[in-house]
């Protein structure tokens, strides 16, 4: 496991500033890089949108506007809610949204459930997932 | 009910309501709107938004025009309207039930929106989330129209229906833990709905919930005037030509419908609807229902401002708005309840 996720990150790690938004759902709910989520993020050196309102919420889990998150452009959107029928076609129709960089570019990543928030054997997944993500970015 | 008489009332010289009041709550709702449309956590040029609000040349463009007119604008019309319908609904509440501690979820319809939208949030399927608001929406008539035939005589016993309201509210409660404990996945989208939110704000939800909030207070500013008779005994306004059974359940429909859009567009949203009739009937030092559209621009208002707070407190994050409401409104409540002791001791 250990292997994998190091051949994971070895493969996605960037040098360049490629911004990220995970989306817990379509409130806008989101992990901050204080959160488990965030720290695996944070090993491919991506930065997360949700940092600066990391004071919003102890935990690390605060809602994001949506006018916040068009203006801070993310090269790739995590949709942790993808179960709940939220997707490319369904962020393209929020308004404001289309001009999104990850929308527009199509790096939209719908994980599947158990991915992001069941964190055991599957972690390996979550990083291939990031990893495969990352290489469309760049 | 308040009664509080001011000097000119004593003296038969003063109008019931003056209209100056009005006009001053509605150029109030002008500025709240246009400083509400004016912050964000993205920052736009203050000339640049008016001139693109007026259509001039020289607003703004692209992204930001998108932001301002798609994002900024929807959510401060529903703040607006769903203040304005809370308000007015609570006033209506209160006058009916002759009781100031009515508010617009009284009669269960706060316990059925809340039943219909973890109904929609707990059911298995995927698809149903997306129609939470039609199942807030009848959930919230429901419970009233539940409490109505419980109450059987309708309106002859204000008290009985008022009863038969919490009733209802409590049953619909528990009915709606329950749902929540059996699938505790559900918990934070649940709670976030019921602390009231208008992040969902977009075009489509303003154009669908103002149809039936503007029709409902249509309605009660309609009757606004013959609402004074119900403050009196049944029989003095029968004497005024007012039949006070059918008035009740006029208003009561009314301002249910009104309420039941609100919860549905944005959830749960206190102490709207028991502040601001308060508020403006003890800066007035008028009961009226006169004060009623008063009473709405007041309300719309507190609740465009208490919106502009909940976006721009923890920018970039949100802060429920409930919060805010509670927060500002109960201490300023009672700063003016007590000045008001003072006045009429």
């Amino acid at each position: 496991m250990k292997s994998k996720i190091s051949a994971a990150i070895k493969n996605g790690k960037t040098s360049k500033k490629i911004t990220f938004f995970h989306e817990l759902d379509n409130t806008l709910y989101t992990a901050t890089s204080d959160t488990f989520i965030g720290k695996v993020y944070k090993d491919f050196n991506l930065i997360n949108i949700a940092d600066p309102a990391a004071t919003a919420d102890s935990a690390g889990y605060p809602q994001l506007q949506s006018e916040y998150v068009i203006k801070a452009n993310p090269k790739i959107v995590f949709l942790a809610d993808a179960q709940y029928g939220e997707s490319l076609a369904t962020l393209a129709k929020r308004p404001g949204w289309g001009g999104i960089a990850a929308v527009k570019n199509k790096n939209v990543v719908a994980l599947p459930e158990d991915i992001p928030s069941r964190w055991g054997p599957r972690l390996v997944d979550f990083y291939q997932y990031i990893a495969d993500a990352i290489s469309k970015a760049k | 009910m308040i009664k509080n008489k001011s000097k000119g009332e004593e003296s038969g010289l003063a109008p019931i309501w003056n209209w100056k009041i009005t006009a001053f709550a509605a150029a109030l709702l002008l500025f709240v709107g246009i400083l509400a449309i004016s912050f964000g956590p993205v920052s736009l040029s203050f000339q640049e938004i008016i001139r693109t609000l007026l259509g001039l040349p020289g607003g703004l463009t692209g992204q930001d025009r998108t932001l301002l007119l798609d994002l900024r604008l929807p959510r401060a019309l529903l703040a607006a309207l769903v203040g304005a319908a809370l308000a007015t609904s609570g006033a209506v509440y209160q006058t009916v039930f002759r009781n100031p501690l009515a508010d617009p979820y009284l009669l269960g319809a706060a316990a059925g929106a809340g039943l219909g939208a973890t109904i929609a949030l707990t059911s298995a399927g995927a698809d149903l989330r997306s129609l939470l608001p039609v199942f807030a929406f009848f959930g919230a008539i429901s419970a009233v129209m539940v409490s109505f035939f419980i109450s059987g005589k309708f309106f002859a016993e204000p008290n009985s229906l008022l009863l038969s309201g919490i009733a209802v509210g409590s049953f619909a409660t528990a009915v709606q833990t329950y749902l929540q404990q059996r699938n505790s996945s559900s918990l934070r989208p649940v709670y976030s709905w019921i602390l009231g939110e208008l992040t969902v704000a977009n075009w489509q939800v303003v154009t669908w919930s103002s149809i039936y909030i503007l029709i409902a207070l249509i309605i009660l500013f309609t009757v606004s005037k013959q609402l004074d008779g119900l403050m009196l005994t049944d029989e003095e306004a029968y004497s005024l030509g007012i039949n006070p059974n059918k008035l009740r359940v006029i208003a009561v429909v009314a301002a249910t419908l009104a309420t039941a859009t609100a919860v549905s567009a944005s959830g749960l949203i206190g102490f709207v609807g028991i502040v601001v009739p308060h508020l403006v009937r003890g800066i007035t030092h008028r009961v009226t229902n006169r004060g009623l559209l008063t009473i709405a621009l007041v309300g719309a208002s507190f609740l465009v401002l208490a919106d502009l707070g909940a976006r721009t407190l923890l920018s970039p994050a949100e802060l429920p708005i409930g919060v805010i409401t509670a927060f500002v409104g109960a201490p300023f409540f009672l700063f003016v309840l007590r000045k008001k002791r003072l006045v009429s001791q």
